[in-house]
Order: structure tokens, then sequence, then C-alpha cells
């Protein structure tokens, strides 16, 4: 008995909800629209229709829809938000009107663009501001270096293997060296001549400290390798390791 | 009643206070005269100003995404920015408002300076922007909706990251409301709210009426024949006034006036109904008399 009293009060409240949400579809819209349709100053009130019985305010409807379409066409690129509210306005009066259906269609109050974004050279826009705004965007990013890893790595070895050298570590000197000749592996055809050169020169001065002549030749063979015409400052150089520099040169046919 | 509110020139017409009951009856010797018109747009009315844009480029943290070519948000925002700053007509006011970008940024307060400079320090600076700290493109958004200053366009350019809790649908009903249309320039993948395809004006007080006069607008009553005379005037759409018995020339302030005539009967009371619409092409015009006391038909 009273399952059935809950069942039958369930069903009552569902069917009451179904029916309060039908309602509200059919006049939800329809109050949306009344409340957008309140007279402006200067119009009759209430808001005449095209259908109006009295021919003078039909009349009426008639000339105001056609004036508002007229100027909302006008300002449909210059200020599209007046151009909505006149063509709502239109709707107000001439609920079926196509033309200012279509209108609102074309001037929204909010328009989305979602520009294509790709890397690129950036191309000259569009003449016009807001016809810009959903143009491709080429944006110029350099891709990023493949070998920045190797070269930030020669560059260390470098910084290191001239700062041991200055303070005599010649072993030290000797493993950075070696280290960026891996690096120098590493980048292979994309390595800088320059630093090559300066790297193995590094190299070869603290093998000849170390009194390793053979390793500091193939030091200035590789030297002279990555950079043919490499000669060594005069007086910042000691002459043994002159003597080594000139010996592998003239070995190589290199006077 | 509602008070006096016409004046008269001749001491006989007497423009008696007839009030807007329907019960009023005129004295036995004159007549009433109302006149209620319905204009439309004026013709010579002068062209909208230029509008007034905002341009607000969301420059916070989160614009340093990139996308799947390597470009991130805030290199295509600051490209779209400036592309648009460079191309929008200077005949028309542009503020540009950066959101965040500065690593103190918060969500706190929205931002309400625009950038300084002419353009080509604007659009340097928008070149320049880097995606830092937080903030809130919709409280800046509903700043603008409140500031004073009309505005009839606003450009966002964001990806639609809202770090802030702010909402972007009703920020863009609050512009909608003050006449200003909302361009989301979006960037990357993050999908709009649906509401903003449905955002629509819903504030109908105050809504502007573009060159509807608001002017009062007056009629005078003229006497007929080879020496017309003006005998008083009253205000269009106001309350009747009391007229003298016979043949009376009826002149509504128009560009062209309009001159009709009419008999005004003892105790009668009439009203002349107006539409003028002089912006259409062509212009038109059309009025009738409507007998308002019971005792007549109307012609």
């Amino acid at each position: 008995m009273v399952q059935g009293q809950a069942q039958r009060f369930l069903l009552r409240t569902a069917a009451g909800i179904v029916a309060v949400g039908l309602l509200a579809l059919v006049l939800g819209p329809q109050h949306a629209r009344a409340e957008r349709c309140v007279p402006w100053p200067g119009e009759p009130k209430p808001l005449p229709q095209m259908d109006a019985e009295d021919d003078l305010l039909e009349r009426w409807a008639v000339l105001r829809t056609a004036e508002l379409a007229q100027a909302a066409r006008e300002l449909e690129t210059s200020h599209p938000a007046r151009a909505h509210r006149l063509w709502q306005r239109v709707l107000c009066i001439d609920p079926t009107n196509a033309e200012a259906t279509a209108g609102i269609g074309r001037v929204p109050l909010v328009r989305m663009h979602r520009p294509d974004v790709r890397r690129g050279r950036p191309e000259t826009p569009p003449g016009d501001a807001f016809a810009s705004l959903g143009v491709e965007l080429a944006v110029a990013v350099p891709r990023p270096d493949p070998n920045a890893a190797a070269r930030r790595a020669l560059a260390k070895a470098l910084t290191s293997a001239a700062e041991h050298l200055k303070n005599a570590r010649f072993e030290e000197a000797l493993a950075s060296a070696a280290e960026g000749r891996t690096a120098v592996g590493r980048l292979g055809a994309a390595a800088d001549a320059s630093q090559t050169a300066e790297l193995e020169t590094l190299g070869a001065t603290a093998a000849i400290a170390l009194g390793r002549e053979a390793e500091a030749r193939r030091s200035f063979a590789r030297a002279l390798d990555a950079k043919p015409d490499l000669t060594l400052d005069p007086v910042r150089t000691s002459p043994k390791v002159r003597r080594a520099f000139d010996a592998v040169r003239e070995q190589r046919g290199q006077p | 009643m509602r008070g006096c509110a016409v004046l008269s020139l001749a001491a006989w017409l007497c423009l008696a206070c007839a009030g807007s009951k329907g019960g009023d009856v005129p004295p036995v010797d004159e007549a009433r005269l109302q006149v209620a018109m319905w204009s439309g747009f004026e013709a010579a009315a002068a062209p909208l100003p230029p509008y007034r844009t905002a341009l607000v480029v969301d420059s916070g943290r989160s614009m340093s995404r990139k996308n799947e070519d390597g470009v991130s948000h805030i290199l295509a925002a600051r490209l779209a920015a400036k592309r648009f700053v460079e191309a929008a007509t200077t005949r028309a006011p542009l503020d540009v408002f950066v959101v965040a970008g500065e690593r103190a940024a918060t969500c706190d307060a929205p931002t309400v300076e625009p950038l300084p400079g002419d353009r080509s320090v604007i659009a340097a600076s928008v070149g320049r922007l880097r995606a830092r700290g937080k903030g809130s493109v919709g409280a800046t958004l509903l700043a603008l909706a409140d500031s004073p200053d009309p505005l009839e366009r606003v450009v966002v350019v964001t990806n639609l990251f809202e770090e802030c809790g702010s909402d972007l649908c009703s920020a863009a009903a609050a512009l909608a409301d003050r006449g200003a249309r909302l361009d989301v320039v979006a960037i990357g993948d993050i999908v709009a709210p649906d509401c903003l395809g449905t955002v629509h004006e819903a504030d109908v007080e105050g809504v502007p009426v573009p060159w509807t006069s608001e002017r009062p607008r007056r009629f005078h009553i003229k006497t007929t024949g080879s020496d017309p005379a003006i005998l008083g005037w009253g205000l269009v759409n106001d309350i009747p006034v009391g007229v003298r018995t016979g043949e009376l020339e009826i002149v509504v302030d128009l560009s062209p006036p309009l001159r009709v005539t009419r008999q005004f009967e003892a105790g009668a009371s009439w009203k002349l109904e107006v539409l003028d619409f002089p912006s259409l092409e062509p212009p038109e015009r059309q009025w009738r008399w409507q007998r308002m006391d019971a005792t007549a038909p109307t012609p």
C-alpha cells in the first residue's frame, strides 16, 4: 500500500518535472525574446508586429523593419555589435524575417578564430586587421640545432684544456683535449675547423710538456688536417712546441 | 490630471489640461487636439564615431606551451597581436592590454592599464611579450565591459587556458550588453566553451537607438485663410490641448513640415497620428485623424 503510494508520488513528481522542462523549452526563447523586444524610446507600445490589426501600426512595422535592415546592412562591417542589435530588433517586429536571421548569423556577438600555427617565414597578412585574425600564423622559429650538445661539449673542453694548460696540469689538459676530440667526432663535418685546430694545439702542447712527442705530432697532424694554413704565434709558443709543429708540417710537405 | 504642459499664445485659446482620462470632455465652445508621432531614424544624422577597439593578449605562463611543430603559443600570440596592431586603422582608437607577462603577475587583479606609446611602440612591446606569471583573461574582459568608455570591438588572443577560474562566457555576455563584439583568436588545441556560441545581449535597458532624435517636437495651430495667424503650439506625443472650433491648420515640426487642416467641432477630441521615416529611400510619411470621443466615427 505504502509502496504503491510512493510509486505514484514518484511518477507524479517525474511527470511534473518533465512538464516544467517542456514548458521551459517552449517558453524560454519566447521569454528571452520578450525581454529583448521591449519598445525602445519613441516606438509604439506595445511593439507592433507585421500583422498588426491597425493599418497605421502595420505600416509602421513595415517601415521600421525596412529602416532597421537598411542601417544594419550598412553597419555590419564597421559596427557589428550594433548591426546585430538592429537585426535582433527586426526579428522583434517580424519574427520570420529571413534576412534578419541571416544577418544575425553574419554578425554574431562572439566570433571564434583558430588560425593554423606553423613554423615558417611570416607572410604579409591581409590589409584589414579583423580579416587577419583567422589567417595562418607562420612563425619564424630557428629549428633546434641537433649538434648543440656536441658544440657545448667542445666549447667546454676547449675552455678546460686551456685552463689546465695554464696551470701546468698537463694530464688534465690531455684528458680535456680527448673529451673535445670525442665531441669533434660527433660533429663530423659540422665541426668548426678553427676550434678543432685550437683543441689539437692545446693537446699537442700538453703532450710535449709531458715528453710525449709522438702524441704531440699526432695532435698537430689532426690540427693541420682541420686547418691546413694553421700557424703558431712565434712569440707566445715555446721553441720545443714550434719545432714539433714545424716537423709535422715538413712531413706533410708544407713548408 | 498629469499637470499643465502646454502654453497658448492666444488668450482665448485655453490649452486646458485635459489629462489622460478618457472621460474628460472639452468645454462646449472648444475642441481638443493631440498629436502622436512615431518617427524613424533622422535623415541627416551624423555618422557614427569610429569604433574603439581593445586588444587583449594572454601572456600567462601557460602560453609557453608548444604545438607539435615546436612553436610556442606565446610566439604565435605575439605574431597575431603584432600584425593586428600594425594593420588596425589609425582612424579609430586601439588600446592593447596584456594579461600577465610578468613573473610577479597573479590572478588577483585584472589588467586595466593599456600599453603606453604610439602604434609602433605598442607593436614593438607586443613583439617582446614573454609567457610569465598568471592572469585572468575573463576578469580583464569584465573590467573592459565596466569601462566608462564605450567599446565597439574587443579582440582577445589566448590559448583558452584559464588559470584563474574566470568565466569567458560571462565576460563575453557583459561585453555584448555594452554593445561590443568579441573576437577570440584561439591558439592551440583547447576547445572553446560551447556557451560562446550562444552569447546574446541580455540587457535591454538603455539600448542606444542610433540616429533617433530625442528632442521634443512641436506642432503649431494656425488659422486658415488668406491671413493665417498662429494661435498656439503644443508638444508631439504629449497630452491633448484645447483648441477653438472651426477650421484650423496643424503644422508639425518635421523636415519638411507636415501641414494638415481640420474642421474642429465643439466638444470633439481629435488625434493626429503621424508616421515619419525620413531616412528611408525614398522617405515615407503617413498621417491620419482619429476621433477620440465616441460621438462620431473616424473619417
